[in-house]
């Protein structure tokens, strides 16, 4: 399956947010590709993808998209990310 | 193979301890120590600035921390970061993660130097006391020391 991690210019936050989905992922053995990338480039219609991972303040920007929008609280808080994860793909 | 820690890509000089009156205030100042560590030109800063206005407090990322970035661009000289260390913290509107107390500002090329050092960064403030570490910090060697975590 494919995730898109989405911030403001795809270069931050969102790499932070790949690195840390990655791991839960992998601890959570699912098989994914996690992309870092702006908001723009996840508003395309054209997307794959089935999850985007982003913070609160840009979850209303993606409104609308196909993709389930997931917003991370603390970026860096791997349990907040697993147990969100878990909640929508287990 | 080991991965460089946080500390290999901040100046001592990069590193300040201040009390602000805003947010946009103290992302100046980190931007202003990534303009004088020689790793951005000014209109890098501004275009920090404009980003915080207009896309609202979103960089404030976790309990306390903000990474203000801009886009890679010519303005970019060089990948590193800048550390301003706000004790009493300075609230972004951002409801979940204020006080901001710590404000990492980083210059990024779009390289694999970039990653390393966002690495560098998960890795340390994936420390449970990360924050409270920091804030307890005298100096700037005492924060490149809480920086200098390696990894494996």
């Amino acid at each position: 399956m494919k995730l898109l991690a989405v911030c403001g210019m795809g270069i931050g936050t969102s790499v932070l947010l790949k690195m840390n989905a990655e791991k839960v992922l992998s601890q959570l053995d699912i098989e994914a590709d996690v992309d870092a990338t702006d908001i723009k480039s996840a508003l395309n219609p054209d997307s794959l993808a089935q999850i985007v991972l982003c913070t609160p303040e840009l979850s209303s920007q993606l409104d609308g998209i196909r993709a389930e929008v997931i917003s991370v609280e603390n970026v860096f808080d791997l349990d907040e990310l697993s147990q969100k994860l878990t909640k929508s793909l287990l | 193979m080991a991965s460089p820690s946080l500390n290999e890509f901040i100046a001592p000089e990069a590193i300040t301890f201040g009390h602000f009156e805003s947010f946009l205030e103290a992302s100046e100042a980190a931007g202003d120590l990534l303009v004088s560590s020689g790793l951005v030109l000014k209109s890098y800063v501004d275009e920090i600035l404009e980003i915080i206005q207009t896309k609202g407090p979103y960089m404030v990322i976790a309990p306390s921390v903000a990474i203000v970035h801009g886009r890679p661009s010519d303005s970019v000289i060089k990948t590193g970061a800048s550390v301003i260390i706000n004790r009493e913290g300075v609230f972004s509107g951002n409801e979940k993660n204020d006080p901001v107390r710590v404000i990492i500002a980083i210059s990024a090329k779009d390289d694999a130097a970039h990653l390393q050092m966002l690495t560098a960064i998960a890795e340390v403030f994936s420390q449970p006391k990360a924050v409270e570490n920091l804030v307890n910090c005298s100096s700037s060697g005492e924060v490149l020391d809480a920086f200098s975590i390696n990894l494996t």
